[in-house]
Parts: structure tokens; C-alpha cells; sequence
């Protein structure tokens, strides 16, 4: 059974960010033997211009290697990223650097991605003088640009990172990877160091500022109210792996896979639409050393066949925009890749 | 739209917030007083004492304190109180030029010893053990008895002792702070290594370095004042406040305190200065959130 490729995109709209079968492994001594501990593995999504595709999962899915491999913090054992149809991967370090104009990130915790010695205009003036060709003139008003975006007063430009509220640091991080006006923001779970009050804000300020300037975003949460709440589609990640896929509507009213079911149903909110069928798994989450050969979720699925143990299951097409990787919930779906990017 | 800019009150200005309580130390003051006061005293020494230092006769051999001779004469009836002047000059610039010698060799060194790992740095930990298997002081003594004594041999040897401390404190700061977040958002701004290395971890990595370095600072000068006193530093002639310790030794026994009790209060006092500076930085870092 070959997967159907996926249609080609070259003469649909563009697409912002492109990620193909990345994959990253890591060597790890287990008991005495080297074991190959699969982080993520071979996943594909694509993000278009001023869309937001949200990514979630436990801790330990694989969410943020994802994050980390796209930006090349870590190297991707294989796959391929492109940032508006230019290579991200198998470029020199030189070009990545200069890449960064186009792809930026915002970390969870804007108190330790934040120079602590470096004052809110110096950090801000950084990317301007490597990306931009702006004199110091021209740095200045556009700091104070920044500023105004990110709804930040020009009063703090000399205060230092410890000066600042929690929120008003997320602003600042915010505020620098919008410096040289990127094309694609990797949101690390932006909100899950934050005051609930301050959440909302920055939510608002994120979907305005995507708005404005046609931003991609792959939002990294596990927070699935404000998952609903930013994103137009969702992939779910288990043990590294994608499970489920597909448009936030979709994925929210009719989960298909029982780990989506679960992690639905798990929420402490209940207000996901109509009521689905409530699903528990059993067992703890194993460990990425022990990760099962067939269905990652066998051992804790309560509708697992003998067949899920044999053979990991593609992800298989429900609807137009919605896939997973469960040939039991799904039987009669069709194989593909990766979900079409509507 | 108005939430986020309603700061915290400006109770405190920032400029004054980063000296704190240090600016309010009485070791700060006294140390950077006292240091302030012979670095004065060596610029003051360049253009006039009360009498040539060098000159011998000015006054009685061995004569007490005295008005005409606030800090005595000694053997050769030269002014003590010019030739400490004079050697103020000598001492103080020497320990500074070393510290800052090693403080900045050092800090390049281990850093970058820290950051790429590898090759580098295992080279770098097997010279640093080499370096440290040798008692100092004998290093010192054996270098300047092969190379001979001169003001740069005694430079870079006094600056070469303290070295591998330097390394070890830089590569260990650095290494501990590379995996920090704002290492990796620096290289998403744009950095590459370099810039990562010394436009924000050298950086935030400086406060220990400037203690050990304060602290390096008075062993520095006692050293120096060692050396001299063996007569492997300066050459004689030169006021030098350990060798002025040295001509005055004999004369202790007999009485003649001042001959060699100036000169050495000097080296007190400089060794003292940097060791209350180093005080009051250490408590600075205290109280500083680094990250």
C-alpha cells in the first residue's frame, strides 16, 4: 500500500511553511546498550500565509523538538523545511542566520529567552541592525514601532527584562521576533508561563498582530481552550508521531482517534461542543525509549485490534481536511501523507 | 489597549537600582578610596616628589621621620616617602596591566574553550593541569632566573600564574550558560557563534570573572612585592616597594622600622584596596538576578 502523494502545491496559493518528513533521532545510552530514541518521526504540515495550525499534545509528544528541528536549533535527522519555498534545511550556517529574517519564534518563558543584561531598545535594535539595512535613525523609529505593535509604552525602552511584568516580557519576545518582519512565528506554548489574566491578552494581541501582517503560525499549546480558540487547524502528537489532523471545527466536534478522544475528553472543560463519547486511556504515557512497533497508542487504547501491535498505521483522509492514523476508528479512509492544505 | 502600559510605579530609577546596596557599602567606598588614593599618588609621582627618588644623600643614612623626611631616610640617605611614591608607580601599574593581561587572555581563552567543546577544549584542561602542577611562586622564580629579571618578564610571569583560574572560571560560566534560552533566541535573532559568545554569554558572564579578578588583584601585588623582595623583580635602582623591604630588613633589627615599614604598608594598602573591591562585587552578585 503506497500512500497517494500528496497534490502538488505549486499552483495553489503559497504556502508559508513547508515541512516535510522530518524526522529526529536521538542516541541515547539505554543499560549498558545504545538505544535510537525516535523524538519525531516523519512529520509532515504545511502552515499558508496568515493561517494558524496548532500542535498539541502531552509533554513529552514531541512538540517542541518539532519547533526546535524547523528552526534548526537541534538538527532534524532527516526531512526538509522550506520557508516560503526557500530550503531551511542543507543551507550553511551563514544563510540560516540570515533565514531567521523570515522564520522567528516566540518561547514559553520570556524570563530565560530574554538577554537579562540587554534593555528593552537594545533588544529590540538587535535584529534591526542584522537584518536591516535601517541607520540608527531609522532603528529608532522603528523600535518605537514595535513598541506601539505589541502595546508596549516607550517609557520601558530602558528598563531591563527583570524590570518588566511577566506579560510585558512576553510583549518584548513578541515584539523582537516581529523585528524583521518574518513570514512564519513558532509559538512555543507563548501563553503557559502567564497569569490566566494576562493569556487572554496576549492571545488577543498574537491574532491581531497575524492579521496585520499576514503571519503563519504553529501554535504549540496544551491548552486546548486557547487551541480552539487561535487556530484554524489542528494536528495532534503522540510519542512523536502525528494521530490526528485536521480543521479545529473538525478535530474539536468529531474526534476520531481514541488518543484526540481522550485528550478531549480529559480537559477539565466540557464545553467542546456536544457532548462526545467520553474516553479514558489506561496506563501512563511510556516511556520514547519503549515506544510500541505497531500503533504508538497499543497497550492503552481500548479499542486496539491484534493488527494495531503489527503495523503502523498511516494517517488516512475521514474528510477533505481531516485525517488519522487509526484503521480501526476509520475504516474505509484513504491513506495519504500529509492532510491537504485547504 | 491600556492594560499593558500601566507600568510599574517609577519608585526606583533603574541606574540606581543596579548599585544598590553596594553603592551603599562601606567595602566599596574604602576599597575603591584607598585604590583611588595610590593611583593618584603613582600619576602625582610621575611629575614631582619632595625629593628624587633615585638620588642618594638627600639627607642623614637611616634617619627617623622627621619633618624635612615624613617617612625617614634609609641606608643611602634617600627620602623614603619619594621612593615609595615613585614605587607606587611601579607596583600599581604592573598589577593592574597583569590582571587585566590575564583577566582578558582568560576570558577569551575559557570561553571559547567552553563553547565549542571538542578538540579546543581538551587541549586547553590538559595545559591548564601542566600549569597547575607547578608550585606558583617556584614557577615565577624559575622563569625569571632562565629569562631574567626586567618589568615584562615579571609581568607576564605574575600574569601567567593566576591564568588557568581565569580559564576554568569562563569555560565554566559559559558552559553552564550556553543551553540558556536566551542563547538560543540570540541565534534566532541572527547571531552566529561569535556573536552568541560575546555580544551575551561573555557578557552575563563577567561578574564572577571581575570578583576572582579583584581578588587575583591583591595576591598580584603581593606577589609583585615578592619578587622584588627576592630580587627578581625590578632592577634595583628602580623604586620598587618590595625590593625597598629588602634594603630595609637588616635595618629593622636594629630599630629603622620605616626603611622597609612604609613600603610595606603600601603593599598592605593596595592588597587590602582590591580585596574590599572584590567584597562588595561579590555582594553585588548576590543580590543581581543574573537570569
Amino acid at each position: 500500500m503506497t500512500p497517494t502523494k500528496q497534490a502538488p502545491s505549486a499552483e495553489r496559493a503559497p504556502i508559508a511553511l513547508d515541512v516535510s518528513s522530518l524526522r529526529k533521532e536521538y542516541r541515547v545510552r539505554g543499560a549498558g546498550r545504545h538505544v535510537t530514541l525516535t523524538a519525531v518521526d516523519d512529520v509532515s504540515f504545511q502552515i499558508r500565509p496568515g493561517e494558524t495550525l496548532a500542535l498539541v499534545g502531552e509533554s513529552g509528544s514531541g512538540k517542541s523538538t518539532i519547533a526546535r528541528c524547523v528552526t534548526r536549533l537541534v538538527e532534524p535527522t532527516a526531512g526538509s523545511v522550506h520557508i516560503d519555498g526557500k530550503p531551511i534545511i542543507g543551507i550553511s550556517a551563514r544563510q540560516l542566520s540570515a533565514s531567521y529574517s523570515d522564520l522567528q519564534m516566540v518561547f514559553q518563558d520570556p524570563t530565560s529567552s530574554l538577554d537579562p543584561r540587554m534593555t528593552v531598545a537594545a533588544t529590540l535594535d538587535e535584529p534591526l541592525r542584522l537584518h536591516t539595512r535601517l541607520d540608527k535613525e531609522g532603528r529608532r523609529a522603528r523600535v518605537a514601532q514595535l513598541l506601539a505593535d505589541v502595546e508596549l509604552d516607550e517609557s520601558y525602552l530602558d528598563r531591563r527584562p527583570r524590570q518588566l511584568s511577566g506579560g510585558q516580557r512576553q510583549r518584548l519576545s513578541i515584539a523582537r521576533a516581529l523585528a524583521a518582519e518574518p513570514k512564519v512565528i513558532l509559538l512555543d506554548e507563548p501563553t503557559a508561563s502567564l497569569d490566566v489574566s494576562v493569556r487572554g491578552q496576549i492571545i488577543r494581541l498574537l491574532k491581531r498582530l497575524q492579521v496585520e501582517h499576514g503571519l503563519a503560525y504553529l501554535f504549540i499549546s496544551h491548552d486546548l481552550g486557547v487551541v480552539r480558540q487561535m487556530s484554524d487547524r489542528v494536528m495532534v502528537m503522540y510519542l512523536g508521531g502525528i494521530v490526528e489532523q485536521g480543521s479545529t471545527e473538525e478535530v474539536f466536534e468529531n474526534p476520531v482517534h481514541p488518543y484526540t478522544k481522550a485528550l478531549l475528553s480529559a480537559a477539565p472543560v466540557v464545553e467542546y461542543g456536544r457532548e462526545h463519547d467520553r474516553l479514558r486511556l489506561t496506563g501512563e504515557i511510556p516511556s520514547p525509549m519503549k515506544v510500541p512497533a505497531g500503533c504508538r497508542l497499543v497497550g492503552r487504547c481500548p479499542i486496539a485490534e491484534a493488527a494495531c501491535a503489527l503495523k503502523r498505521p498511516d494517517l488516512m483522509l475521514v474528510t477533505e481536511t481531516h485525517a488519522v492514523a487509526c484503521p480501526v476508528s476509520a475504516p474505509d479512509a484513504a491513506p495519504v501523507l500529509a492532510v491537504p492544505v485547504p | 489597549m491600556t492594560a499593558p502600559t500601566i507600568g510599574l510605579p517609577r519608585l526606583i530609577r533603574p541606574s540606581r537600582t543596579r548599585l544598590g546596596a553596594a553603592g551603599r557599602s562601606w567595602a566599596l567606598w574604602t576599597g575603591a578610596s584607598l585604590l583611588a588614593l595610590l593611583i593618584l599618588t603613582a600619576i602625582v609621582a610621575t611629575f614631582w616628589t619632595p625629593y628624587p627618588p633615585t638620588a642618594s644623600g638627600v639627607g642623614l643614612l637611616q634617619d627617623a621621620p622627621s619633618l624635612a623626611h615624613p617617612f625617614g631616610t634609609d641606608g643611602l640617605g634617600s627620602d623614603v616617602l619619594s621612593r615609595t611614591m615613585a614605587a607606587a608607580k611601579t607596583d600599581v601599574s604592573i598589577t593592574v596591566l597583569v590582571v587585566l593581561m590575564a583577566l582578558v587572555v582568560g576570558t577569551v581563552w575559557g570561553s571559547l574553550a567552553g563553547f565549542f567543546g571538542g578538540a579546543f577544549d581538551y587541549i586547553t584542561m590538559r595545559i591548564l593541569e601542566l600549569l597547575n602542577s607547578f608550585p606558583s611562586l617556584l614557577l615565577a622564580v624559575l622563569v625569571i632566573a632562565v629569562a631574567g629579571s626586567g618589568i615584562a618578564n615579571v609581568i607576564f610571569v605574575v600574569a601567567v600564574l593566576p591564568l588557568p583560574d581565569y580559564v576554568r572560571l569562563a569555560r565554566a560560566e559559559i558552559r553552564s550558560k550556553k543551553e540558556y534560552q536566551f542563547a538560543e533566541a540570540a541565534r534566532l535573532v541572527g547571531r552566529g557563534p561569535f556573536g552568541v559568545l560575546f555580544a551575551h554569554l561573555v557578557p552575563n558572564s563577567l561578574r564572577p570573572l571581575l570578583t576572582y579578578a579583584s581578588v587575583n588583584a591583591s595576591y598580584v601585588a603581593s606577589t609583585v612585592g615578592a619578587l622584588g623582595f627576592l630580587g627578581l623583580g625590578i632592577q634595583p635602582g628602580s623604586a620598587e616597594w618590595g625590593s625597598m623591604i629588602a634594603q630595609g630588613q637588616d635595618a629593622i633589627l636594629s630599630g629603622q622600622w620605616w626603611i622597609s615599614g612604609f613600603p610595606g604598608l603600601a603593599i598592605f594598602l593596595l592588597a587590602a584596596a582590591f580585596h574590599l573591591i572584590s567584597d562588595a562585587i561579590a555582594d553585588l552578585r548576590d543580590q543581581g538576578s543574573a537570569a
